[in-house]
């Protein structure tokens, strides 16, 4: 009976690992195409970097829903449902990736374009035998990443529920958590989530692991010892690594033996192809034309939703009240992700700083958190809910609690990396400086942590908002286990169930607008400033 | 002049008496995973008052390892270091160090970073450190950069600020790893031609400064004695004194043959 049930749980996570790895397949050609396209053709980055850098700050599980019933409407039943739960994976597992073939592919040394010009190689040759060997080793590394961060969506897209009707898969480890939690099944829903612990290490040991492992091989430009052999400044060291692989320049090597080019053929292509390749540098010009298309494409598109909503007979007033209850529910949200963040990074920056200055106890640590780290928030929340149901504020305590372990990794983690990346000298210098306690943490701990720190703030306070759709209000086949009672997340599930796109739509903008503004604002200016100040050899 | 000939009067004043450091069969092994590597297998040398000692050999002799248990940074495998007649165990009050990549903390401005050693270490008040950092910022010719983050200076000036820092703690000994390494020629050369006066002045607190350099011109320009290791796992082949006058004339006969010298060692 128990074995029967493991086998079903293992083939359900197997259905949903398909789904994963179709999206995250699908991300990684997106990414080669998009990523390359941003860093090799200065308009085109232009135009695909805001774009990405907007895309991956908005709530796209807002989106779902919308993405859910387009999908059904083209590809009726089981087919269209898995095409939306791969669709919003991929919505999830992109971006990072993208970002990181862009990073790669600028950061190629001007010899090996120079080259690739002189060999007059095809676009699909410079592909095969260029971009994405050089962008290889960032990928892995963001596929790890993609994976965990895809997982949250896998969970919460498997089975979702619009209205009265609840769309669903027929076999994933996501609805196996669902449906148990909502059962009361806490045996059958330990389980699952014990199956979905074990498949999230067998990846990592056996796919994910290795195959970045691996990938340490395209590296030309090696960093030290202990900094390759560290499992979380691997994880994290994407940033700043220059990545071109070992295996592009042998080949390069035999194609030019193989097939050589005759020289006049070879003088066109220089007059052809620019060999000075600059990386995209924003000037004012730019900034401002950006602005004003931006401005104008959103001020046409306002025009044209405010016309069909009101030739559809809905009123201004109605608009204007519905939005009030919009921005009450946005002002709630706000103050919770800004709290929950405030005891995220209160917890989580010692504890990094802790781990990461301890060799033994990161040694050990940072394998344990990693897998801890990868069991989505969202699926841990029904049993939080349930022991909390009779205590005061229970919907409230459950949303500060998911939220916070949906934030306060990215956190850890970061901070990890910033600490595990610090010259030895500098650790050296400060023991001959007698730097202890309070003054060491203030003069070098704390800073040096900095830019790697409003990173992953960065990221956090994304995963907050994401995790806040889910952890405001959570509700399985109708039945409702969580809520709070003023918030976004509440607004965008009682839209959903009431068919009120008006509202939906409403909540959505606004709070992408708020999240945009905040990034613009807040974030990307701190962002300039801490690694401008505070990151070494700029 | 005066402060060569006081200087070679102080050296000639030396004796076994004023053994200030003392290295006795100093092994180093590193462990890499189940796997042990033996980098050092056995050194032993002496140095004394006033002295330039430069340590060299080929690279993976583990020279830079060698400074750091001397520096108190780093254990040895066997062995002992003492200073003064006492044995070092962690980072004692009488060394300080500059570093290849010159260690200076990028949110700290130049003064701020050569404060930060006074007032952490010495248990300086802010305005005893204030005063001395100001005075090693113009003995080092950094007047007027006071305010500058270490990112806006040049690699020669970066260095400075390290030789600043180690200035005003007042080490007794002095340790350099490499400390022109991350200069390009022409700055190395310029400032290794100052550094000699700026550390070893009259006025100067250092009674002895270590140099690990791979450079050999560097060494025959600056040192007294050069000790030479042997490859992994090293050993000294060599315990030379460089005789030779100061100023050095790097065109000498006598500077070449030093140089010779040492490179025969070497390979």
């Amino acid at each position: 009976m128990i074995f029967q049930l493991i086998a079903k749980l293992f083939l359900d996570t197997g259905y949903s690992w398909i789904r994963m790895s179709l999206a995250l397949i699908i991300s990684v050609i997106f990414s080669w195409i998009v990523g390359v396209a941003a860093a090799r053709n200065k308009f085109a980055g232009n135009i695909i970097i805001p774009i990405l850098d907007v895309l991956q700050s908005v709530p796209i599980l807002a989106f779902f829903p919308v993405a859910l019933v387009v999908f059904v409407a083209i590809v009726p039943g089981q087919v269209g449902i898995n095409l939306a739960v791969i669709f919003l994976i991929f919505t999830s597992m992109a971006w990072n990736i993208a970002f990181a073939v862009y990073e790669a592919v600028l950061s190629i040394p001007q010899e090996y374009l120079d080259l690739a010009s002189l060999e007059n190689l095809s676009l699909w040759k410079r592909f095969t035998q260029l971009y994405i060997p050089a962008s290889w080793s960032k990928v892995a590394f963001n596929a790890v990443v993609s994976w965990s961060v895809g997982l949250f969506y896998l969970i919460s897209s498997e089975t979702f529920s619009l209205g009265t009707k609840n769309y669903q898969v027929t076999n994933g480890i996501g609805v196996d958590i669902a449906r148990f939690s909502s059962e009361g099944l806490w045996g059958q829903y330990a389980d699952a989530l014990i199956v979905l612990i074990v498949a999230v290490i067998l990846t990592r040991l056996f796919f994910l692991g290795p195959f970045s492992d691996w990938s340490e091989k395209f590296k030309l430009v090696e960093e030290p010892r202990r900094m390759r052999k560290d499992p979380i400044y691997r994880f994290y060291s994407w940033v700043n690594t220059k990545a071109v692989s070992k295996v592009f320049s042998a080949r390069m090597r035999s194609t030019s033996l193989e097939t050589p080019t005759p020289a006049p053929h070879r003088d066109k292509t220089l007059r052809k192809q620019p060999l000075k390749r600059r990386p995209i540098k924003f000037t004012r010009f730019h900034k401002v034309l950006g602005a004003i298309i931006g401005v104008a494409v959103l001020v046409v598109v306002l025009i044209e939703i405010f016309s069909m909503l009101i030739a559809s007979g809905v009123s201004l007033s109605i608009l204007a009240d519905k939005e009030g209850t919009v921005l009450v529910g946005l002002a709630y949200s706000f103050v919770r992700v800004w709290y929950v963040y405030a005891i995220s990074v209160a917890v989580g920056l010692p504890l990094g700083i802790v781990i990461a200055t301890h060799p033994k106890i990161y040694q050990g640590g940072s394998t344990t958190l990693q897998i801890v780290s990868a069991v989505p928030a969202v699926a841990i929340l029904p049993p939080i809910a349930t022991s909390l149901a009779n205590l005061p504020n229970s919907g409230e305590l459950t949303a500060a609690i998911v939220i916070f372990l949906g934030t306060i990794w990215y956190i850890i983690f970061n901070v990890m990396a910033g600490i595990r990346s610090i010259p030895s000298e500098i650790f050296e210098i400060s023991k001959l400086m007698r730097l202890k306690g309070w003054a060491y943490w203030k003069n070098v701990l704390i800073p040096a942590a900095l830019p790697s720190f409003v990173t992953g703030s960065i990221t956090g306070v994304g995963a907050a908002w994401n995790t806040l759709i889910v952890a405001e209000y959570f509700s399985v086949s109708g039945k409702v286990i969580t809520r709070v009672s003023y918030g976004v997340g509440v607004l965008i599930n009682v839209a959903i169930n009431t068919g009120d796109l008006v509202l939906l739509g409403l909540t959505v903008v606004s709070m992408s607008a708020v999240i945009v503004a905040v990034n613009l604002l807040f974030w990307r200016r701190l962002y300039n400033y801490t690694t401008k100040r505070f990151a070494y050899r700029r | 002049m005066t402060s060569e000939t006081e200087n070679q009067k102080k050296r000639q004043n030396g004796s076994a008496s004023n053994v200030l450091l003392d290295v006795e069969n100093v092994g180093i092994t590193y462990q890499l995973g189940k796997e042990s590597l033996k980098a050092v297998d056995s050194v032993t040398f002496t140095a004394t008052k006033n002295e330039f000692v430069a340590i060299t050999g080929p690279s993976g002799s583990g020279k830079s390892s060698l400074l750091r248990v001397i520096a108190g940074l780093q254990q040895a495998s066997s062995g002992t270091v003492k200073i003064n007649g006492v044995e070092v165990n962690g980072p004692s009050d009488e060394v300080f160090m500059i570093f290849q990549n010159f260690a200076l903390l990028p949110w700290k401005n130049v003064l701020e970073n050569i404060e930060l050693p006074l007032i952490s270490r010495d248990k300086a008040t802010p305005s005893q450190a204030n005063a001395k950092a100001m005075k090693v910022i113009s003995e080092v010719g950094l007047t007027g950069f006071e305010k500058t983050y270490p990112g806006e200076l040049s690699g020669g000036m970066k260095q400075r600020v390290g030789i600043a820092r180690a200035l005003a703690v007042e080490p007794e000994i002095l340790l350099m790893d490499e400390p022109f390494n991350s200069l390009d020629g022409l700055t190395a050369e310029h400032l290794r031609g100052e550094v000699y006066s700026m550390l070893i002045g009259t006025e100067s607190p250092i009674n002895l400064v270590v140099m690990v350099s791979h450079n050999v011109d560097e060494i025959v320009e600056l040192a007294d004695r050069a000790v030479v290791m042997s490859n992994r796992p090293s050993k000294v082949v060599a315990d030379m004194p460089i005789d030779l006058p100061r100023p050095r004339d790097t065109g000498s006969q006598r500077f070449h043959y030093y140089v010779d010298k040492i490179y025969s060692l070497l390979t």
